[in-house]
């Protein structure tokens, strides 16, 4: 199993074949574990780009993830274990308060995981102090919040003043999502980004990040 | 003065079908929802919907405090509360969650989280359900007291995602036929709400058909067509109202879907590039457009009325000359929304949309 076969499974959205492949990588070839992620990456990122190019579709896009969320499954204990394992970059997301509308999101988490983030997912309809009291426990640098619906879009205000009087403000970039917002939008709510699309997300977090 | 409801009725119509001899001005159409009539009346949902009377007393109240030309019922839009005619005909009531202050939602994914959720669903009554109860009842008085025709709501995939949530984007490359059997109910299910419609308000004038699957972002145009389409297809041939698609996506394809369905019009805010609208009206001549690019997300939420004031002039002097131009803000109007740029859309209209229209491109 080379690595251009690893990366051809993800992007042909292989999602029953890949923890076979990933297994067969690691114990038979005795592969990096870390290369064997650079080569899924590669994958999605190649995914993210027929996506941008609309030859994807959210359909492909969800598939991808979950293949790679199989395929870090049977990788992640070997990651773990890695003398090369280094501090994730701590994520929190939610869908705010009032929307129960949670595909981009949770569709964000599994490419953030993918990447190499450490996702922690709060789900749909989620108040800010429960954002706020996820920030302090894991002592995250980016939240990110999902608003789908017009009128709920508001609550990432609402968000940012909670992290605000909680003394989290400087410490978190705050980027949203939805197809309600816009940057102008983001920004007048507080947020420090705004990204269009998943894809964008990750690209915009990972600026955010410097990484 | 009383709203004068036969002149916009007569305004609106008249737009719509492209015959506007004797029209004065450019219609306003204002979707208005729960949380937008909750704002300018003062009273929660709940009591709200508490009766047909004072639910289309409150909407009556508020459509006439914005000046719009148009009035229908936000629960008769094929959304949360055909979601929540499921919920109640197959028990999962715990997945419906009651705002004071905006429509009720349904938890996306509950009703049908496995494929057996699917196979054994069961097809709503709608004529036993509160809720459609207050809804035509509710019509039947809008009517009786403005002349509005009733629109009927209309409705595949905005339906599919509240009751599957993220796993119907996954069958879709997985598992198509489980798919099409969800669709197939939520069709037998619409079918029936139209069927008490017909019954119980009378035959709908038009049909506002929301389209969320012909999104970009969402899917391939054929599958849109697999999954919405050709269900719309089936409905037509079903009911003789003419159909206008709703789509508030912000990558929609409109010139695709008008290429192979019949639509009166169509109503959505993007894309923002008013070339795109211009371009559309030349090559769909006998489509009318509302909306255009005026989103409710951008000046109206953070611009002032002069912001607002720009954009619907825009419209109308690219779109409006020759009719088939209806000014719609798209989609509800959010809480945050400064009513000073809401009232902003009625004072544009009446300074640029008389007819003949001054300044037309």
């Amino acid at each position: 199993m080379d690595y251009e076969q690893l990366t051809e499974l993800i992007v042909e959205l292989e999602l029953d074949d890949i923890a076979d492949a990933v297994k067969e990588a690691l114990e038979a070839d005795k592969k990096d574990p870390f290369d064997i992620l650079s080569a899924l990456t590669a994958g999605m990122d190649e995914v993210g780009h027929r996506y941008a190019e609309e030859i994807y579709y959210l359909a492909d896009l969800m598939l991808a993830a979950e293949t790679m969320k199989v395929a870090l499954e049977v990788l992640k204990p070997e990651l773990a274990s890695s003398e090369k394992v280094k501090d994730k970059v701590k994520v929190v997301i939610a869908t705010v308060k009032g929307d129960n509308h949670d595909i981009g999101k949770n569709l964000l988490g599994i490419l953030l995981m993918s990447e190499g983030f450490e996702v922690y997912d709060l789900g749909k309809d989620v108040d800010a102090e429960t954002i706020v009291a996820k920030v302090k426990e894991t002592g995250a640098s980016i939240v990110g919040l999902s608003s789908l619906l017009s009128m709920t879009v508001s609550q990432i205000e609402v968000v940012h003043e909670a992290l605000k009087t909680a003394g989290l403000r400087d410490k978190v970039k705050l980027i949203v999502g939805g197809a309600p917002l816009s940057m102008d939008l983001a920004k007048r709510f507080g947020a420090d980004d705004f990204a269009e699309d998943t894809i964008k997300g990750i690209t915009h977090i990972k600026n955010l990040t410097g990484i | 003065m009383p709203y004068d409801w036969t002149k916009s009725v007569f305004r609106f119509m008249k737009t719509l079908t492209g015959r506007i001899r004797g029209v004065d001005r450019v219609p306003f159409f204002a979707i208005i929802d729960e949380q937008f009539i909750s704002r300018i009346i003062g009273i929660t949902t709940r009591e709200i919907l508490s009766s047909p009377e004072t639910y289309a007393n409150c909407l009556i109240k508020t459509a006439e405090f914005i000046k719009a030309d148009t009035i229908q019922i936000p629960s008769a839009y094929a959304g949360p509360a055909e979601a929540y005619a499921f919920a109640e005909a197959n028990n999962k009531m715990n997945s419906i969650q009651w705002y004071d202050y905006k429509p009720l939602a349904i938890k996306q994914g509950e009703v049908c989280k496995t494929e057996e959720d699917i196979e054994k669903l069961e097809i709503p009554e709608h004529s036993k359900i509160d809720l459609w109860d207050t809804t035509y009842k509710t019509a039947n008085i809008i009517r009786e007291k403005t002349k509005f025709p009733q629109a009927m709501g209309l409705g595949i995939w905005s339906v599919v995602q509240e009751l599957r949530g993220i796993n119907a984007f996954k069958d879709i490359r997985k598992n198509p036929d489980l798919l099409l059997k969800l669709c197939e109910k939520i069709y037998e299910s619409q079918l029936d709400s139209y069927n008490d419609w017909i019954e119980k308000v009378g035959e709908s004038a038009i049909i506002m058909y929301t389209g969320y699957a012909f999104n970009k972002h969402m899917m391939s145009f054929k599958d849109a067509m697999k999954y919405e389409g050709q269900f719309i297809k089936r409905f037509q041939k079903k009911i003789n109202s003419p159909f206008f698609l709703h789509n508030c996506g912000t990558r929609p394809y409109f010139r695709e879907v008008c290429n192979e369905i019949d639509f009166i019009a169509v109503n959505g805010s993007h894309p923002l590039n008013i070339k795109y609208w211009i371009d559309f009206k030349k090559d769909f001549p006998k489509v009318t457009i509302m909306g255009a690019n005026i989103d409710v997300s951008r000046e109206l939420f953070t611009g002032t009325p002069q912001d607002v004031e720009e954009k619907v002039r825009e419209n109308i002097i690219n779109l409006a000359p020759g009719g088939r131009y209806i000014v719609s803000p798209i989609c509800c109007l959010p809480w945050g929304v400064p009513i000073p740029n809401v009232l902003a859309i009625p004072k544009a209209i009446e300074k640029y949309g008389q007819y003949p229209i001054k300044g037309a491109q």
